[in-house]
């Protein structure tokens, strides 16, 4: 499908042909290091915001002489871009310190780079009143450091238009998890990765064009009758399509995920008609589904969860974990006991590196896994 | 399932208490600290081990993102949790491992920190009370984060959870402050039944000061060369703070320890073996050998003076000015002492980790690579460039600061050694 080809292609790389063009108009892109921080800050003032990730690299040698072996293969990634030079083309970066491997990154990333623009957000970690006045600090902070740093003021009707685009691609994004619900779906979970993906890598109006390009295309779509089982991901730092590809090659379907490179990061829609519209974009981030970091999130995320398996009939959970994520971990063990107690579906306990996309451990594992459903 | 406490009164009575009498018979100098120490330790775990029989006396279970005092202001009898798992690194390792064995069988990978992985044991274990409340702040760390949600709904008591900033400055106590006003004060109104009352607070507070002030003398003390105490001793004041800061046990005990550390720089008496290197401990160091720092110390003559985790950035008493204050310094307090100034970014942490150096007159740095510490770890490639460069001597060691089944004390000491009789030599 030709709409498709786009979104795999912005997606498989950072420095896409959408961004080079971007940049040879005189834009600017700044990396956020997570998907808790709010980008459309960046947006607001007129600079792309990209999601960072590594995607195709093959190993850390370079990063793991800088952090640890048990940091994340994510922050790890990260950092090997950055020392590879595959991050020059950005022009600054926001770190933050969502959980101990990217608190430790912050401070490579600042060590090992010459941005102009470099700026520390530091994370909230509940989900309170507290919490809320901290994320309302930092993105105070965040604004007063892109005036200061880059010159651009933010103005209110500057966020506002940000939110508008933004609730766009939110809901069309809502849209396309719609037609998921269909038995077959009419696009598989790695197409859905790529338009996730692309939707982090290029400029969102333009995204947001693309997308709403491709849905009458997909409502169209044909697929072939068939009942595999459909399946949720949940797991950090999971960016890979191939990996998506490989599940689903076993005989599954994945429907849906609660993924930071995924629903995470589209779910909700921001406040247009409130007075301050910095505080409606705090509400949206406190709302969604939380980070596993939130210390008093799970509640919030099992009731988003539950409902998203409810509706699109999800028949089982594949908890995709880094290796050393304590986050992922915790979750992981909230969540199955929680489904065990309401006899609801399984979950498979996956644990991975961030560039897998196939293992013969995982295969068996998965295949099993499928004949139990 | 066990009955709460019972393992930590088997301990208490098994074995803390005969070593007390076994220290009062005894005719050593050192005795005398080691007796205040077991004194206080004992007197403090009995206290909460008779609030577990009476269920209108509340134990209130807290994170160390915060110190006791306020708990005391509520009549409550504070259990510090990271202070829980050293309780049997030590002497009852098969405790520790039936804990840490009960977390991973209820699904926490090994490679998450054994602090935590212990708690989570404990408390599906049923160690821990009934008749309690829990605090934890979101700081400093993964393993902390996924812990106490997990105990959460272990223990099925209440819980508050606080935000706690990752940044330092007044601003940041000041708005940590504000939380536990808002927040902390009437959940504890709450679970309590009890009104805040803040002279009952400020009389807390002032006496807690009071163990501030001798811990800070005492710290200053550590500054005098060589040492007047031995290093296994030495972090007494500040454990004993952290678990009981604003009981007049603590005061007392500080101050009893306080006038022997002072008698000693006064009378010049000092360790008997010749103080060659004085050792900065970054992060934790292994709880599971209680002979480690006295062989460090005979056999290769380096006294750990300090950690930069207990050299608290902090160094002034609670101003009681009024409830602003109170709340602002209290917030303070919790942040910065012990690990929770884990949470700082690795500047920070080098900047502080230097402060002490200086201050401590150490010549050399050990640090704890501890294996389900995301965070220590984490920092390694920046101090061991900054050491590098600013030509202090650092000796990494892998290991998991409870547990000796990931490296034993024989491997350790080897590794010590051949640092003090290579690097260092
Ligand atoms: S996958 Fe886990 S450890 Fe890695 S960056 Fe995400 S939350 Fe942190
Ligand atoms: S050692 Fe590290 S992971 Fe463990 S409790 Fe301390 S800061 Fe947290």
């Amino acid at each position: 499908m030709d709409g498709l080809n786009y979104f795999e292609e912005t997606a498989s790389t950072l420095y896409n042909p959408d961004v080079r063009s971007w940049k040879q108009e005189g834009g600017l892109v700044i990396a956020t290091q997570c998907s808790s921080i709010p980008e459309e800050l960046i947006h607001a003032a007129g600079i792309l915001p990209m999601r960072v990730r590594a995607p195709g690299l093959q190993d850390t040698k370079n990063a793991d002489a800088h952090l640890h072996r048990i940091n994340c293969s994510y922050s790890r990634s990260v950092l090997e871009y950055l020392l590879l030079g595959k991050l020059n083309f950005l022009d600054g970066f926001v770190a933050t310190n969502t959980c101990d491997h990217h608190l430790r990154l912050v401070s490579e990333v600042e060590d090992k780079s010459d941005y102009s623009f470099f700026h520390y957000f530091q994370m909230y970690h509940t989900l309170g009143q507290g919490a809320k006045e901290w994320l309302l600090i930092e993105m105070n902070r965040l604004v007063k450091e892109i005036g200061t740093t880059l010159g651009i003021k933010i103005s209110t009707e500057d966020l506002r238009r940000t939110i508008s685009v933004y609730n766009r691609t939110r809901r069309l994004m809502a849209r396309l998890n719609d037609m998921r619900k269909a038995a077959p779906p009419p696009l598989t979970g790695a197409e859905y990765m790529n338009i996730v993906l692309s939707g982090m890598s290029i400029p969102r109006e333009a995204f947001n064009k693309r997308l709403e390009a491709l849905l009458p295309e997909l409502e169209k779509r044909q697929v072939a009758e068939t009942r595999l089982p459909r399946l949720l991901i949940i797991g950090g730092a999971c960016d890979s399509p191939g990996f998506i590809d490989f599940i689903e090659s076993k005989g599954a379907c994945i429907v849906a995920d609660g993924l930071c490179f995924g629903l995470r990061h589209y779910m909700g829609i921001i406040d247009e008609a409130a007075s301050d519209p910095l505080e409606a974009i705090a509400d949206r981030y406190l709302a969604r589904i939380p980070c596993p970091s939130i210390i008093d999130g799970f509640d919030q995320s099992y009731a988003i969860l539950k409902e998203i398996i409810d509706e699109l009939d999800v028949q089982g959970v594949i908890s995709a974990r880094l290796k050393f994520c304590d986050h992922f971990a915790g979750i992981r063990k909230m969540l199955v006991d929680q489904l065990r107690q309401e006899k609801s579906v399984p979950v498979l306990e996956l644990e991975r590196e961030y560039n897998t996309t196939s293992s013969g451990q995982i295969s068996t594992r998965i295949q099993a896994f499928l004949e139990l459903l | 399932m066990g009955k709460p406490f019972e393992k930590t009164m088997e301990m208490v009575n098994g074995l803390a208490k005969p070593a007390l009498e076994l220290f009062k018979t005894m005719d050593d100098e050192d005795a005398k600290l080691f007796i205040i120490r077991l004194n206080d330790s004992i007197g403090r775990l009995e206290e909460i081990a008779a609030a577990i029989t009476h269920q209108n006396q509340k134990v209130a279970l807290f994170e160390f993102g915060l110190t006791p005092q306020l708990f005391y202001a509520f009549d409550c009898v504070p259990l510090c949790m990271e202070t829980f798992p050293m309780l049997f690194t030590a002497n009852r390792k098969e405790v520790f491992y039936e804990f840490i064995e009960a977390a991973e069988a209820a699904g926490l990978p090994s490679d998450v920190c054994s602090t935590d992985r212990c708690i989570v044991g404990a408390a599906l274990s049923g160690e821990f009370p009934t008749n309690s409340f829990f605090v934890a702040s979101s700081a400093p760390c993964d393993g902390t984060r996924i812990a106490y949600p997990i105990m959460k709904k272990a223990l099925k008591v209440p819980t508050l959870f606080l935000e706690a900033p990752y940044t330092y400055e007044k601003e940041a106590a000041h708005w940590y402050g504000q939380q536990i006003k808002t927040d902390l004060i009437p959940f504890l109104e709450a679970v309590t039944g009890k009104k805040f009352d803040i002279d009952r607070f400020r009389e807390i507070i002032e006496e807690s000061n009071k163990a501030y002030e001798l811990m800070l003398d005492i710290f200053d003390a550590y500054t005098v060369k060589p040492s007047p105490i031995p290093a296994s001793i030495s972090g007494f004041p500040y454990a004993s703070f952290i678990a009981s800061a604003g009981h007049p046990r603590n005061t007392e005990s500080t101050r009893l320890f306080h006038d022997e550390v002072m008698r000693r720089v006064k009378d010049d008496i000092q360790n008997p073996f010749e103080e060659k290197h004085r050792v900065l401990w970054c992060h934790v160091q292994p709880t599971f050998d209680g002979e480690f720092f006295k062989w460090m110390e005979e056999k290769l003559g380096a006294t750990v003076v300090t950690s930069m985790l207990s050299s608290s950035p902090i160094l002034l008493p609670i101003d009681t000015t009024d409830i602003d204050t109170m709340l602002e310094g209290y917030a303070w307090q919790g942040l910065d002492m012990t690990m929770s100034i884990m949470r700082f970014d690795t500047n920070k942490l080098l900047e502080f980790t230097m402060k002490a150096y200086h201050q401590y007159r150490c010549d050399c740095v050990i640090v704890t690579q501890h294996v389900g510490c995301n965070s220590i770890c984490g920092a390694a490639g920046l101090m061991r460039r900054y050491f590098h460069d600013e030509g202090v001597p650092a000796l990494f060691i892998e290991l998991d600061y409870n547990d000796d089944r990931v490296l034993s004390s024989e491997p350790l000491r080897e590794q010590v050694e051949d640092f003090f009789t290579t690097i260092m030599a």
